[in-house]
């Protein structure tokens, strides 16, 4: 009797404990990688420039697809954090607590904003991640000096220009549902900078992730480069940030582990490569294309236009790299 | 046998309990007084207070009484009334009656907050409201050493529909330096159920936030 007691508790504790599924590890880029690279491709520049150049077309749609849809989420954001700031005179009875709560308010949209901006960075490095393992493996085609580091294109950053053009945006529609609907209007009339000056810290912060990958892959061990997180503007940080951070990090490790196998070996990677799994919630290619279309001036188009102005910068960038490492193949090729 | 259904009986009494829920039920029943249910009276104009047919010995000892025991609840409330009849600059050589703040519900987006006032604020500073012919006045006064320090002013109009709401800020010299606006509100005083309500209210695009403030018991003199 007592055993039948006994099985039945476990039975009980057991199926009160919450399933852990193995999680495959997530790791930034590698994603769209090939398994099926050949080990003894010749290793020229006209290789590497077509091999990177594919790498950067399969990325460009997913952020094409990805960026209108962030930054819409930015005007989505300011927008409500516009309203919330104009109630607070109400929930308040003196100027100081008020200031207070527009503060926090502000404060909590800029988190926001930044989360949104690391999130689409994440979605960036995959794509130098996958540069980087391309510079590894034509390494050797190299003598003496290194290829340029793909992470020198820095981060995609949406703080002021596109917070001003956000402003604009918000601004514009505000008034073309006001012609539409005869709606209220708010009664201040302030602009994002002013209502939101962290946005700027979003810079600093980014910036800061590049270096810390930068420095974490010239061979500084983390606890070591731990001082080097104190340097990063870390005023806004959060738990969601460093989870970032720590992802870049383990990437990073990932990256050189693979970089010491002889070769370059794919399957190594395409084992540990998961790819990212926030970008399913997010729409479809086609699906986005429909939406940032600009066919009438409504804002959806008018982010879509934006959006592609400010993508094509960055990938010239990258390509400008790209061409620049082919140069530097070349010169080696020619002095052999 | 039975040690083993004891031992059962105990063991899914004892998870059933720990996994339940407490659903202590709070004898808390705190109603935002609203203007549309029970005896509600608008207090907004002091053309329309009811004409006192009572003695002024009778209304004396009601003042009196009223006093006191604002004065016995509240510790700061003797100041207070001290401050508001030195007739100090920040009161703007306008005449009205002087109110403590107790409690504020803010309702936004159908959640209600409850706001203390009875007790200090963060800033260490009680609230009150002052009455004059054309506003309503919130002062943030704060308790030092038994002496009443001003801290900050709003101001909101009286009138029908939308008035503007502004924070006073003053010069050195206690001079009218700023003001600063902070938005369009509907105001109204009322009673209801023998208290004293005070509730202003602004809308954001098609949001309203709306916050009630307690005036205590309503004064009959």
């Amino acid at each position: 009797m007592r055993k039948v007691v006994l099985v039945l508790l476990v039975c009980f504790i057991y199926s009160c404990s919450n399933k852990k599924e193995e999680k495959q590890e997530n790791t930034i880029g590698s994603s769209l990688i090939k398994n099926n690279v050949v080990k003894d491709t010749i290793f020229t520049s006209e290789s590497y420039s077509t091999e990177a150049l594919q790498i950067l077309d399969a990325h460009k749609k997913r952020l094409k697809t990805l960026l209108p849809q962030m930054i819409l989420a930015e005007v989505e954001i300011y927008k409500i954090t516009i309203n919330k700031i104009e109630k607070k005179s109400a929930m308040s009875y003196s100027l100081d607590e008020t200031d207070l709560l527009i503060d926090i308010e502000k404060n909590s949209a800029t988190i926001s904003l930044l989360e949104k901006e690391v999130e689409l960075n994440q979605s960036y490095f995959q794509l130098f991640n996958e540069l980087s393992l391309l510079n590894e493996k034509y390494k050797h085609t190299l003598k003496v000096e290194q290829f340029i580091d793909f992470y020198d294109a820095g981060p995609i950053v949406l703080a002021e220009e596109v917070m001003i053009k956000i402003d604009e945006l918000v601004k514009d529609e505000e008034s073309r549902t006001i012609a539409e609907n005869k709606k209220q209007k708010l009664d201040i009339g302030l602009t994002f900078v002013s209502i939101i000056p962290g946005a700027t810290v979003c810079k600093g912060v980014l910036g800061g992730l590049t270096q810390a990958a930068k420095v974490y892959k010239a061979g500084v061990a983390l606890p070591k480069s731990a001082t080097l997180m104190s340097k990063i503007p870390l005023k806004i940080m959060n738990q969601k940030v460093a989870n970032f951070v720590a992802k870049t990090f383990k990437n990073d490790q990932i990256r050189s582990k693979t970089s010491k196998i002889v070769g370059y070996s794919a399957n190594g990677v395409s084992k540990l490569a998961s790819g990212i799994r926030f970008a399913h919630s997010y729409l479809r290619p086609d699906q986005a294309s429909e939406m940032f279309k600009v066919l009438e001036n409504k804002i959806n188009g008018r982010i879509g236009d934006f959006s592609d102005g400010i993508l094509s910068v960055h990938m010239q960038r990258v390509r400008d790299i790209i061409k620049l490492n082919t140069k530097l193949i070349q010169e080696n090729n020619s002095n052999l | 046998m039975k040690v083993t259904a004891y031992y059962i009986i105990t063991l899914t009494s004892l998870l059933f309990i720990s996994c339940r829920k407490e659903n202590k039920k709070e004898d808390k029943k705190d109603i935002v007084e609203t203007k549309t249910k029970g005896n509600y009276i608008s207090k907004k104009w002091k053309s329309t207070k009811e004409i006192f047919i009572n003695s002024d010995s009778l209304i004396n000892a009601r003042k009196t009484s009223y006093f006191d025991s604002q004065k016995k609840k509240y510790p700061e409330f003797a100041s207070v009334q001290k401050w508001f009849q030195s007739k100090p600059k920040e009161l703007l050589n306008l005449n009205g009656d002087f109110y403590k703040m107790l409690k504020g519900d803010i309702t936004d987006e159908g959640t209600i907050t409850h706001v203390d006032l009875i007790k200090k604020s963060e800033f260490g500073t009680y609230k009150y409201l002052y009455i004059t012919e054309d506003a309503y006045f919130i002062y943030d006064l704060a308790l030092e050493n038994k002496k009443i320090i001003y801290k900050s002013v709003r101001r909101i109009k009286k009138g029908y529909g939308k008035q503007p709401m502004h924070d006073l800020v003053f010069d050195k010299n206690m001079e009218l330096e700023k003001e600063i606006f902070q938005g369009n509100v509907s105001q109204d005083l009322f009673t209801k159920n023998g208290h004293l309500f005070f509730e202003f209210e602004k809308s954001v695009n098609d949001d309203t936030v709306n916050n009630t403030i307690d005036l205590g018991i309503e004064r009959k003199f």
